[in-house]
């Protein structure tokens, strides 16, 4: 009897354990803010059927048997943004997100013709010194694009450095490239182009204008160090008459660190001495004889079309094998020899988004195994599909740098624009964290997203197309699917205001894409369950206090209904105190305040001075979480005010700085709880002054447009609804 | 011819003496100060290139507009500086002001690289963009 319990009771252990390793499958992530990094609750996460909105912190668990699933990222004011993962058998994948800030919805300046240009690689690498050895030589790549006009083969493209004329004059690679088999005249690269020339028609079908071996440095010609400087462009017509220029950015670093390991005194030597003790070769004899190797004499490189010697390992292969362990397997390891910690090489959408170099690339070992298992270096790179779903992947067999849009709903952009062109090269993927990066995109949109505005190259488009970016892409739904099905896809293009408060006007607006190009003829908002609006826009005042998550849905002309996306409002109770914001006419300062008094005073009294901008945030006094202090310091030489949350700052600034900042007392009643709505505090970098903000639009727009003024300084409080 | 009294003879002499301590002061001032500073375009310019020929690029560095130093740190400046090319000369050539921003033609002489010695002195002539930031004239790279 005794032993029969013990088997009954082994067998339920183990039937628990099976039940709880089944519920252990899932998908489980977090979703942050990409410019702050702050948590965002209420973001739908949906695999196409299930879908689970994020808490508080911005995490998320969806339950998901095991397979493969694309999955969506929405949030209201936020950009809809695609993963895929896999979920194996017994055990839970993790999914975590960086939303980006919905499209600035503006008006574009008119231009006739459109051109867009870019680097292929977003950083090529070159040496100060080709003394004793060469790995790279000075080789920059720019392509571009026309559009708005004639054919291409009517135009021709030149371009030029303003301020990099003369790279003899800080690299001595012309001095030793005869040594390296290249009989060069000054200032010109390997292919024959020099520091100004004509771009070559490279594919008359797509286009694609290219200037390739462009041999700049990373230092201007008066020795300013300037690894993003900029190549001006110049378009013209059959007559010879200038119909479009343009800057972009051409990058370009020498900083390899091979003194981290190498010694300080001369690392090149150090190198050669190694590999001639290594190899017997007689490397630093033949350099201070003057004349220097290439590495690609002996190792194959595809950066350099060179293939090596038979039996001589790839330099690929050879470098990272060779550094195996020596640098840890994360970007600063990889920045040891690439460009590296002053030329942060790295800062596109996806190092914003906390990838590294691994997550793409792999590790060092990865790197070097891979050519053993068949992997030829630079030319079988990192594929966009690894992550991406199958609407935004490259085109098959052909790398990101070279492919082209092929599912886009207007079938005359596809197979002519490249993906480059509207998102820039690789590790520079638009919206970069490098204001240099910018120059196109400031150019013709005003700001530094993608290119995603139809009206750049569709002048006059009505404003429902031209914001419509995520249009281009047929196939990015939130059931995932490849670009050959018929897919029907609806968008929340915006959920205004983000928490409104009870009985103020909530607009919606939404729109469908449809992979066959039918016309939507059905749209449904639900309120939860409950229906509230069967148009594309649609305004409402009768939200209650709490959280509403609401559903769009759209119909084609076929019948399909495209699966659901959602958006998170949370409408705050009616109780609520208005916050101030005054704007100094003199300095431009800023002032908040609470105290109605003190805003009736500053209107009738001071007017001429402190210009009143209206409400900046509303604070819901019922919620008890809004009953944390917020002090404020008015600066003692400037004249301008610093709000706190924070107690240990507060005691801080009196205890230190009392003489810089006058202490003012309570201002009003805040929440520290990250549950709430974030209000944001920004820092003059050039005066010292502080702004906040509670508008994640205008939060958004000042840290994609005015970064070079306004530093990000997180979440200064939160408001709770 | 006589002697003149000795006060008489501190009497001529007071005023040679104190334009004499004046020269000193004055020179000595002008040894002490190093670089123009920035009030003027032609003051930058000079503070810029003067300290770059010394290899002094702090002090270059101290020429830039805000925009340049906050992407590039000093010490990143500095460190890639001095790998590249070392200034020998320069000599302005010509500046026009236009409100708030300046542009200044100047010929510039390189020494020869390190590794290709030998080889002569590289003159090359260069524009410089100059923006009036708080009253003060720092040389504009974007």
């Amino acid at each position: 009897m005794k032993r029969a319990l013990l088997t009954a009771l082994f067998a339920t252990v183990l039937c628990l354990a099976f039940a709880q390793s089944a519920l252990a499958v899932g998908i489980t992530g977090t979703v942050k803010d990409i410019n702050t990094g702050a948590p965002i609750p209420g973001a739908a996460v949906i695999d196409g059927g299930a879908s689970a909105v994020t808490d508080a912190s911005g995490a998320y668990t969806l339950a998901a048997a095991p397979g493969d699933y694309t999955l969506s990222a929405a949030k209201a004011g936020y950009l809809t943004t695609y993963q895929i993962c896999t979920v194996s058998a017994g055990s839970s994948a993790r999914v975590d997100w960086f939303l980006t800030t919905a499209y600035p919805a503006k008006p574009v300046p008119a231009k006739k013709i459109t051109v867009l240009a870019w680097n292929d690689l977003g950083m090529h690498c070159d040496q100060d010194s080709y003394k004793y050895f060469m790995v790279l030589p000075p080789f920059n790549t720019l392509h571009a694009q026309v559009f708005g006009g004639e054919d291409a083969a009517k135009y021709t493209i030149s371009y030029s450095f303003a301020k990099k004329q003369d790279s003899t004059l800080h690299t001595d690679f012309w001095t030793y490239a005869s040594s390296f088999g290249y009989n060069l005249p000054k200032n010109v690269g390997l292919t024959g182009n020099g520091l100004s020339g004509q771009m070559k028609l490279e594919n008359a079908q797509t286009g694609l204008f290219t200037a390739s071996g462009i041999p700049v440095t990373p230092y201007d010609d008066d020795g300013t160090w300037d690894p993003y400087g900029q190549a001006t462009l110049v378009v013209k017509d059959v007559a010879g008459t200038v119909v479009a220029t343009t800057n972009v950015v051409v990058p370009v670093s020498t900083e390899m660190s091979c003194s981290n390991c190498h010694g300080t005194a001369n690392p090149a030597v150090d190198i050669l001495t190694k590999h001639d003790a290594s190899n017997g070769t007689s490397l630093l004899a033949d350099a201070n004889a003057g004349h220097p190797h290439s590495c690609s004499e002996c190792h194959s490189d595809n950066a350099l079309a060179a293939p090596g010697k038979a039996g001589v390992e790839s330099l690929s292969y050879a470098m990272h094998k060779r550094h195996d362990g020596k640098v840890s397997s994360d970007t600063d390891g990889c920045y040891t020899c690439h460009p590296g910690p002053k030329t942060e090489c790295m800062r596109g959408i996806m190092a914003r988004a906390g990838k590294g170099c691994v997550d793409c690339h792999g590790t060092t070992t990865t790197l070097w195994t891979s050519v053993d298992a068949g992997r030829k270096p630079w030319l079988d790179e990192p594929k966009c599909s690894q992550c991406h779903d199958a609407a935004h992947g490259e085109n098959a067999g052909t790398l990101y740098r070279n492919s082209v849009l092929k599912n886009s709903v207007a079938g005359d952009m596809n197979g002519k624009i490249y993906c480059e062109a509207c998102h820039n090269g690789t590790h520079a993927e638009y919206a970069t964290n490098n204001p240099a990066d910018a120059v196109i995109t400031q150019t013709y949109q005003g700001d530094n997203y993608w290119i995603y505005n139809c009206q750049i190259c569709h002048k006059g488009s009505d404003s429902e197309t031209a914001f419509s970016g995520q249009a281009m892409h047929r196939g990015a739904t939130a059931g995932g699917g490849g670009t050959e099905s018929h897919t029907v896809a609806g968008f929340i293009d915006s959920a205004t205001p983000n928490h409104p408060a009870v009985g103020q006007p909530v607009s919606f607006s939404g729109h469908a894409t449809d992979s066959l190009g039918h016309s939507a003829i059905g749209y449904q908002w639900l309120d939860g369950a409950t229906p509230i609006s069967t148009a594309a826009s649609f305004s409402t005042t009768s939200l209650t206090a709490g959280v509403h998550t609401i559903h769009f849905r759209v119909q084609c002309s076929s019948g399909i209904w495209s699966p659901d996306v959602i958006a998170s409002i949370t409408v705050a109770s009616s109780q609520v105190g208005n916050v101030y914001r005054f704007r100094n006419l003199k300095n431009g300062y800023y002032l908040w305040t609470a105290d109605e008094n003190e805003k009736t005073a500053i209107i009738n009294t001071l007017s001429s001075t402190w210009n009143y901008e209206g409400v900046a945030y509303r604070i819901n006094t019922a919620n008890p979480l809004n009953s944390s202090p917020l002090w404020r310091f008015r600066s003692v030489l400037g004249g301008f005010y610093l709000f706190s949350a924070d107690a240990s700052e507060k005691s801080t600034i009196i205890a230190t700085l009392s003489r810089t900042w006058a202490y003012e007392g309570f201002a009003y009643s805040v929440s520290t709880d990250p549950s709430g709505f974030p209000v944001w505090r920004f820092r003059n970098k050039l005066d010292g002054t502080y702004l906040l903000s509670a508008d994640p639009a205008e939060k958004d727009n000042i840290a994609a447009t005015l970064q070079g003024t306004w530093e990000l300084e997180g979440p200064a409080f939160y408001l709770a609804p | 011819m006589p002697a003149l009294p000795r006060e008489k003879v501190w009497q001529v002499r007071k005023p040679i003496m104190l334009v004499v301590l004046l020269v000193a002061v004055l020179a000595l001032s002008a040894c002490t100060r190093t670089y123009p500073g920035f009030g003027s375009p032609a003051a930058t310019l000079k503070t810029y290139f003067m300290s770059s020929q010394k290899a002094d690029y702090s002090a270059t560095w101290s020429c830039y507009s805000r925009q340049y130093q906050a992407a590039v740190p000093e010490g990143d400046f500095a460190s890639h500086r001095k790998r590249a090319g070392a200034l020998k000369g320069y000599h302005v050539e010509s500046v026009s002001v236009n409100g708030d921003s300046a542009a200044a033609l100047v010929s510039l002489t390189f020494a020869p690289i390190a590794g290709a010695a030998g080889s002569p002195p590289t003159v090359t002539k260069v524009r410089e963009n100059l923006v009036r930031e708080s009253g003060s004239w720092k040389i504009k790279v974007w």
